[in-house]
């Protein structure tokens, strides 16, 4: 398991690899800076930060049921698809791809609306709502 | 931490706080990196130190809280970044 302390302390000691290792890996850590977004060149990284990090988390939401179940996906899966699904971000291609199975998130960050994005977005995130209702049904022995 | 932050880790990475949610009494973060967003970290809150979370059922319960959290925070102007992003970003 990874760890990183909040706390200043001086040192760095990685014994193992960062991101989508699952072995318990130890980051001895510190917290060198923590601030506030600042100035437009912070604020564009923070905000196009944001909306990949969504991107990602949805994807590999998604990604993780196929099936639309989100029943019992293992932590392999989770994390493969996670690496897949980031490529979205660096290949328009893919991200195309991939949002036709998604319910055209293409479309979202593409030519229509700002306001519709968001509604799509929105969307989305309530039917993520009903499938995990869903699935959380059947796992407790109900429809 | 709060969402929005920037902090830096023990790795000399800075990370973009995406999300952070309650669930079950304690707090859960989704970090990534500033300038490489291939690299992704979920994490506990665990008094000074913030422990990676892999457990595959938890990760299932927290992606959808994360993502009703960074949802609310997004603004248009976050949307026209991404959306010029990707516009720039396509192959030739």
């Amino acid at each position: 398991m990874e760890s990183f302390q909040t706390s200043q302390q001086p040192q760095i000691q990685q014994t193992g690899l960062i991101n989508s290792q699952l072995e318990e890996t130890f980051y001895k850590k510190k917290v060198v800076s923590y601030e506030k977004e600042e100035g437009d060149h912070t604020s564009t990284a923070i905000g196009l930060a944001l909306c990949a990090g969504l991107l990602i988390a949805m994807g590999t939401f998604i990604a993780v049921s196929p099936d639309s179940s989100l029943v019992t996906p293992n932590v392999d899966n989770i994390w493969h698809n996670a690496n897949f699904v980031r490529t979205i971000i660096t290949v328009p291609t893919v991200f195309a791809a991939v949002a036709g199975a998604i319910m055209s998130l293409k479309n979202i960050f593409s030519s229509i609306k700002i306001e519709d994005r968001i509604r799509l977005i929105k969307e989305q995130l309530e039917l993520y709502k009903e499938k995990t209702e869903q699935s959380n049904s059947r796992s407790m022995g109900g429809v | 931490m709060e969402m929005k932050d920037l902090v830096t880790l023990s790795d000399d990475k800075e990370y973009v706080v995406v999300s952070k949610v309650m669930y079950e009494n304690k707090i859960y973060y989704y970090l990534i990196e500033k300038t490489n967003f291939s690299n992704i970290k979920f994490l506990l809150e665990n008094g000074e130190e913030l422990v990676s979370v892999i457990d595959a059922e938890l990760l299932t319960k927290l992606l959808p809280l994360f993502i009703k959290t960074t949802d609310a925070i997004i603004t248009t102007e976050d949307l026209e970044l991404m959306n010029q992003y990707i516009e720039e970003n396509k192959p030739e």
